[in-house]
């Protein structure tokens, strides 16, 4: 079998020997004409002049054939020399040292076919770094997910899971949970388990279910979505699974608030509505009753505006924006104004009412309207949780350091279960006495934040059926927040 | 001679008690104000009324204890029973007035007028 470089060989033997021949001829021409007569000579020079362009024409061909045939060898010889022609960084490309045509083109081909090998490396390279990217951030952006995701195989058994599913399960990695059912990973009951069974003829579907950590139901709600074979056989489930115990307490809470804050709101408004209505159907109202009918419908009035102010400020709470207005504040005097606001409430439920005030008062910088609410709740609360005759004391103490306020009760008091729970926003005892007794569950939740802004805090002691001592300390260096 | 009919409001709110109490003395009722459900179910066991109109969150017993008391045993057990409630969705009033065979419920803030108005066209449908 003939190969490329016996071809080459034959091409120019075949253009030797058509140069010769040319040769022969016009050497045969030359002769021929020496015997003719002198005014032929100009036909004799046409001839010269032709024999000079053939053999120049014949040269520059040989010399372009040659130069042709030669990057054709090389090339061939290149091939040979490669075993993966379809690789072509593997191939060896030298440069000729000479300095004709062939050697001139041949390095142009080098030069461009360098480049060319450069391109494919660079080409390779990035695939393998996208190749490796892709092996390497595929688990990588699962595990940064805050949403689980795991596969399932058709038994329910989980054949990956991500990170976050790994903490929802109590592990700190995916491949401990590698073969266990999905069930038996979160310790479902056997009805949530049924659920989670894979069915491969099963839709995409949606499940909530609760899992009990300690003394708190964790909920869970997980999407399942069939996954299929290349074939079209089910071989796998995903699942992406949210821990949403947060969100229902969330749901819970605001449910519990718009229930309170509706009651809070009907109240004052049913006797605004009635009284008058009353004001208006009743004529022959003397003007006693008449004048007890609008202090009635203020007074409500004013009881909607404090609660919706209490909602304001509540709110303001929870987007970090209620702010201490502090002012030099003399603390003598703010203690009377407290007592003068409460005074008629004890009165009105027989209650002892006694103050423990210190000899002395330093001055503060303080919010003297919102402590001043924050202790009024206070004994507020414990005038309305102790029984008529019962007794409430307030009592400022005051240190090198500090300066207390303690309003001591003995009402009805407040249960272990509940004490814990007292400051949060919304909570109400679960004690049928707290429940009678109209609030909104905001009050503590207020004083504590008024507390905290002024630097200090609040505390509290309390007794079922014994009594309670609320307390905010304030330091005397405070920086008020 | 026409009698008078008996009316018990139950009612831990004075303010409200008060105005209610004398819309239905207005209305030609003879009225008795119980500030706590139990107290109201020993009124309600002990006396006839022909009337009960409950707020539904009050000390001691709830509205709906007491009307289900009243409706269990005692002088009342076929008084007409109107239950009034601050509460709004979380009140399952349906069930509540299918169970305790109640005439009415009203929520806060409700009209006196419309009040009055509906306990009489209920003793009137009674009474036919």
């Amino acid at each position: 079998m003939p190969t490329k470089n016996s071809n080459s060989n034959r091409t120019l033997r075949q253009v030797l020997v058509v140069q010769g021949v040319s040769t022969v001829l016009v050497v045969a021409a030359i002769l021929g004409f020496a015997g003719l007569p002198p005014w032929q000579l100009p036909m004799l020079s046409g001839v010269l002049v032709a024999l000079l362009i053939a053999v120049g024409s014949g040269f520059a061909m040989y010399r372009s054939l040659f130069s042709v045939l030669s990057i054709e060898s090389r090339l061939s010889q290149l091939g040979a020399s490669s075993t993966n022609t379809s690789d072509a960084s593997s191939l060896v490309l030298e440069p000729a040292t000479g300095n004709n045509s062939a050697d001139f083109g041949w390095n142009r081909l080098v030069d461009a076919g360098r480049v060319w090998q450069a391109v494919d490396e660079l080409q390779k390279t990035l695939l393998a770094s996208m190749t490796d990217r892709r092996r390497g951030t595929g688990p990588q952006l699962l595990d940064s997910l805050s949403e689980g995701v795991a596969t399932v195989d058709s038994d329910g058994k989980i054949t990956y899971a991500n990170m976050a599913l790994a903490a929802m399960c109590g592990q700190t990695n995916g491949e401990a949970l590698q073969g266990k059912p999905l069930a038996e990973a979160f310790g479902v009951d056997a009805a949530t388990a049924e659920k989670l069974i894979a069915d491969t003829d099963s839709p995409q579907t949606t499940q909530e279910w609760g899992v009990q950590s300690g003394a708190v139901e964790r909920i869970f709600r997980g999407h399942r979505r069939p996954g299929r074979k290349n074939d079209g056989g089910a071989i796998s489930f995903v699942w992406t699974i949210r821990d949403i115990t947060q969100q229902k307490l969330a749901d819970s809470m605001r449910d519990k608030f718009l229930a309170t804050a509706t009651h809070e709101f009907r109240t004052p408004l049913a006797n605004i509505r009635a009284y008058a209505e009353s004001l208006d159907m009743s004529d022959d109202l003397d003007p006693e009753s008449r004048k007890r009918f609008y202090n009635v419908i203020q007074s409500e009035s004013l009881r909607l505006s404090q609660l919706v102010d209490d909602l304001l400020d509540i709110s303001r709470m929870q987007a970090g924006a209620m702010a201490l207005e502090c002012r030099d504040t003399d603390l003598g005097r703010l203690v009377e104004e407290i007592s003068q606001k409460v005074e008629g409430e004890m009165r009105e439920k027989n209650l002892d009412y006694r103050c423990e005030l210190p000899p002395k008062y330093p001055k503060l910088q303080l919010d003297k309207g919102k402590l001043a609410a924050a202790i009024v709740n206070l004994l507020g609360n414990a005038a309305k949780y102790t029984p008529e005759g019962g007794r409430v004391t307030f009592r400022v103490d005051v240190n090198n350091h500090r300066v207390e306020f303690a309003v001591t009760d003995t009402g009805i008091g407040i249960s272990e279960e509940d004490l814990p729970r007292v400051f949060e926003r919304f909570y109400r005892c679960n004690d049928d006495r707290v429940r009678e007794i109209t609030g909104s569950g905001l009050g503590l939740a207020l004083t504590q934040e008024v507390a905290r802004l002024h630097g200090g805090e609040v505390a509290v002691q309390s007794k079922i059926n014994e009594g309670s001592t609320f307390s905010i300390t304030i330091p005397l260096n405070s920086t008020a927040v | 001679m026409e009698t008078v009919s008996k009316a018990l409001v139950a009612e831990d709110d004075r303010a409200l008690a008060d105005i209610i109490r004398l819309a239905l003395t207005r209305g030609g009722y003879q009225v008795t104000v119980a500030h706590d459900g139990k107290k109201a179910l020993t009124l309600a066991t002990h006396s006839k009324f022909d009337v009960v109109v409950s707020d539904y969150q009050m000390p001691m017993l709830n509205g709906e204890q007491l009307l289900s008391g009243i409706r269990a045993e005692g002088a009342s057990q076929e008084a007409l029973l109107f239950l009034c409630s601050a509460k709004s969705f979380e009140l399952d009033s349906e069930r509540i007035k299918r169970e305790l065979r109640l005439s009415a419920v009203f929520f806060k803030p409700f009209s006196l007028g419309e009040l009055v108005s509906t306990i009489k066209s209920h003793q009137t449908a009674a009474l036919a």
